[in-house]
């Protein structure tokens, strides 16, 4: 599979130092993002779910999220799913 | 192609506000498709049901209008989408200098795409399979079934798919 998406990451990985990678990839972390890792989000989509799947899906449900308001401007009056 | 997002938000009688200034976007450490504005697509029973399950009777839905067209990243709907979301998770971890221990999750590797690489798209959207009772078994010896009721979200990055003039609050009903 060659996408343009594909093939901007290939690009951009191959024409940065590990010490621009660190950065970029730190900045990520800064976020604090904790959603599901690959394996809980593949899983999640896989369109032949069988039963015992479906019923880990029920203890890792991906959408049990407390979303809370912090956009500039907005003032903090809500939380949002 | 035109779909119904329903918006939930707690109750702090502020809804005037929130239908003059449009959805609240999401910047929290919960966002599971990245930074932007959450909507469930379409069934109004999984906005309730979160709206129970966090804020009890107070709380809020909002509904609107949203275009799901070229600049959706359908990762519910599109199996071009979801294989190439696979490849460029592969990329990234076969290929960044990750230390030990790092996970590469959904949303890290979403905001990386945006942030440096220039992800096109204005919205994500997918999908989880909570509910057994909404299954249908394609029959045989095998334990496959289709599925009927999944919670779909919308994360709009932008909200220029987005309705605004449709943005209102329908529930409670006032």
């Amino acid at each position: 599979m060659n996408t343009p998406l594909l093939q901007k990451l290939r690009e951009h990985l191959s024409s940065i130092s590990k010490e621009q990678f660190r950065k970029e990839w730190t900045d990520i972390e800064s976020l604090g993002l904790e959603g599901p890792n690959y394996e809980e989000f593949i899983q999640a989509l896989s369109t032949s779910v069988k039963v015992t799947d479906i019923q880990i899906l029920n203890v890792k449900s991906l959408f049990n999220l407390e979303l809370v308001n912090v956009q500039a401007g907005e003032s903090s009056f809500a939380t949002a799913a | 192609m035109l779909t119904i997002g329903y918006h939930t938000l707690q109750d702090r009688d502020n809804v005037d506000d929130i239908e003059n200034s449009g959805p609240i976007k999401c910047t929290t450490k919960a966002a599971w498709l990245g930074h932007g504005y959450y909507f469930w697509d379409y069934n109004m029973h999984w906005a309730h049901n979160f709206g129970k399950s966090r804020y009890g009777e107070s709380y809020m839905i909002f509904e609107a209008e949203i275009a799901l067209n070229q600049e959706t990243y359908d990762l519910y709907g599109n199996v071009r989408h979801k294989m190439e979301f696979k490849e460029l998770w592969d990329e990234l971890k076969e290929n960044g200098y990750f230390e030990i221990g790092e996970e590469i999750t959904v949303p890290k590797l979403i905001e990386y795409l945006k942030r440096y690489i220039g992800f096109s798209y204005s919205s994500i959207r997918a999908a989880d399979t909570p509910d057994r009772e909404s299954r249908i078994s394609y029959g045989g010896k095998r334990d496959e079934y289709l599925i009927l009721n999944e919670r779909v979200q919308i994360c709009l990055i932008t909200k220029k798919n987005l309705s605004l003039q449709s943005f209102r609050v329908i529930y409670p009903e006032f």
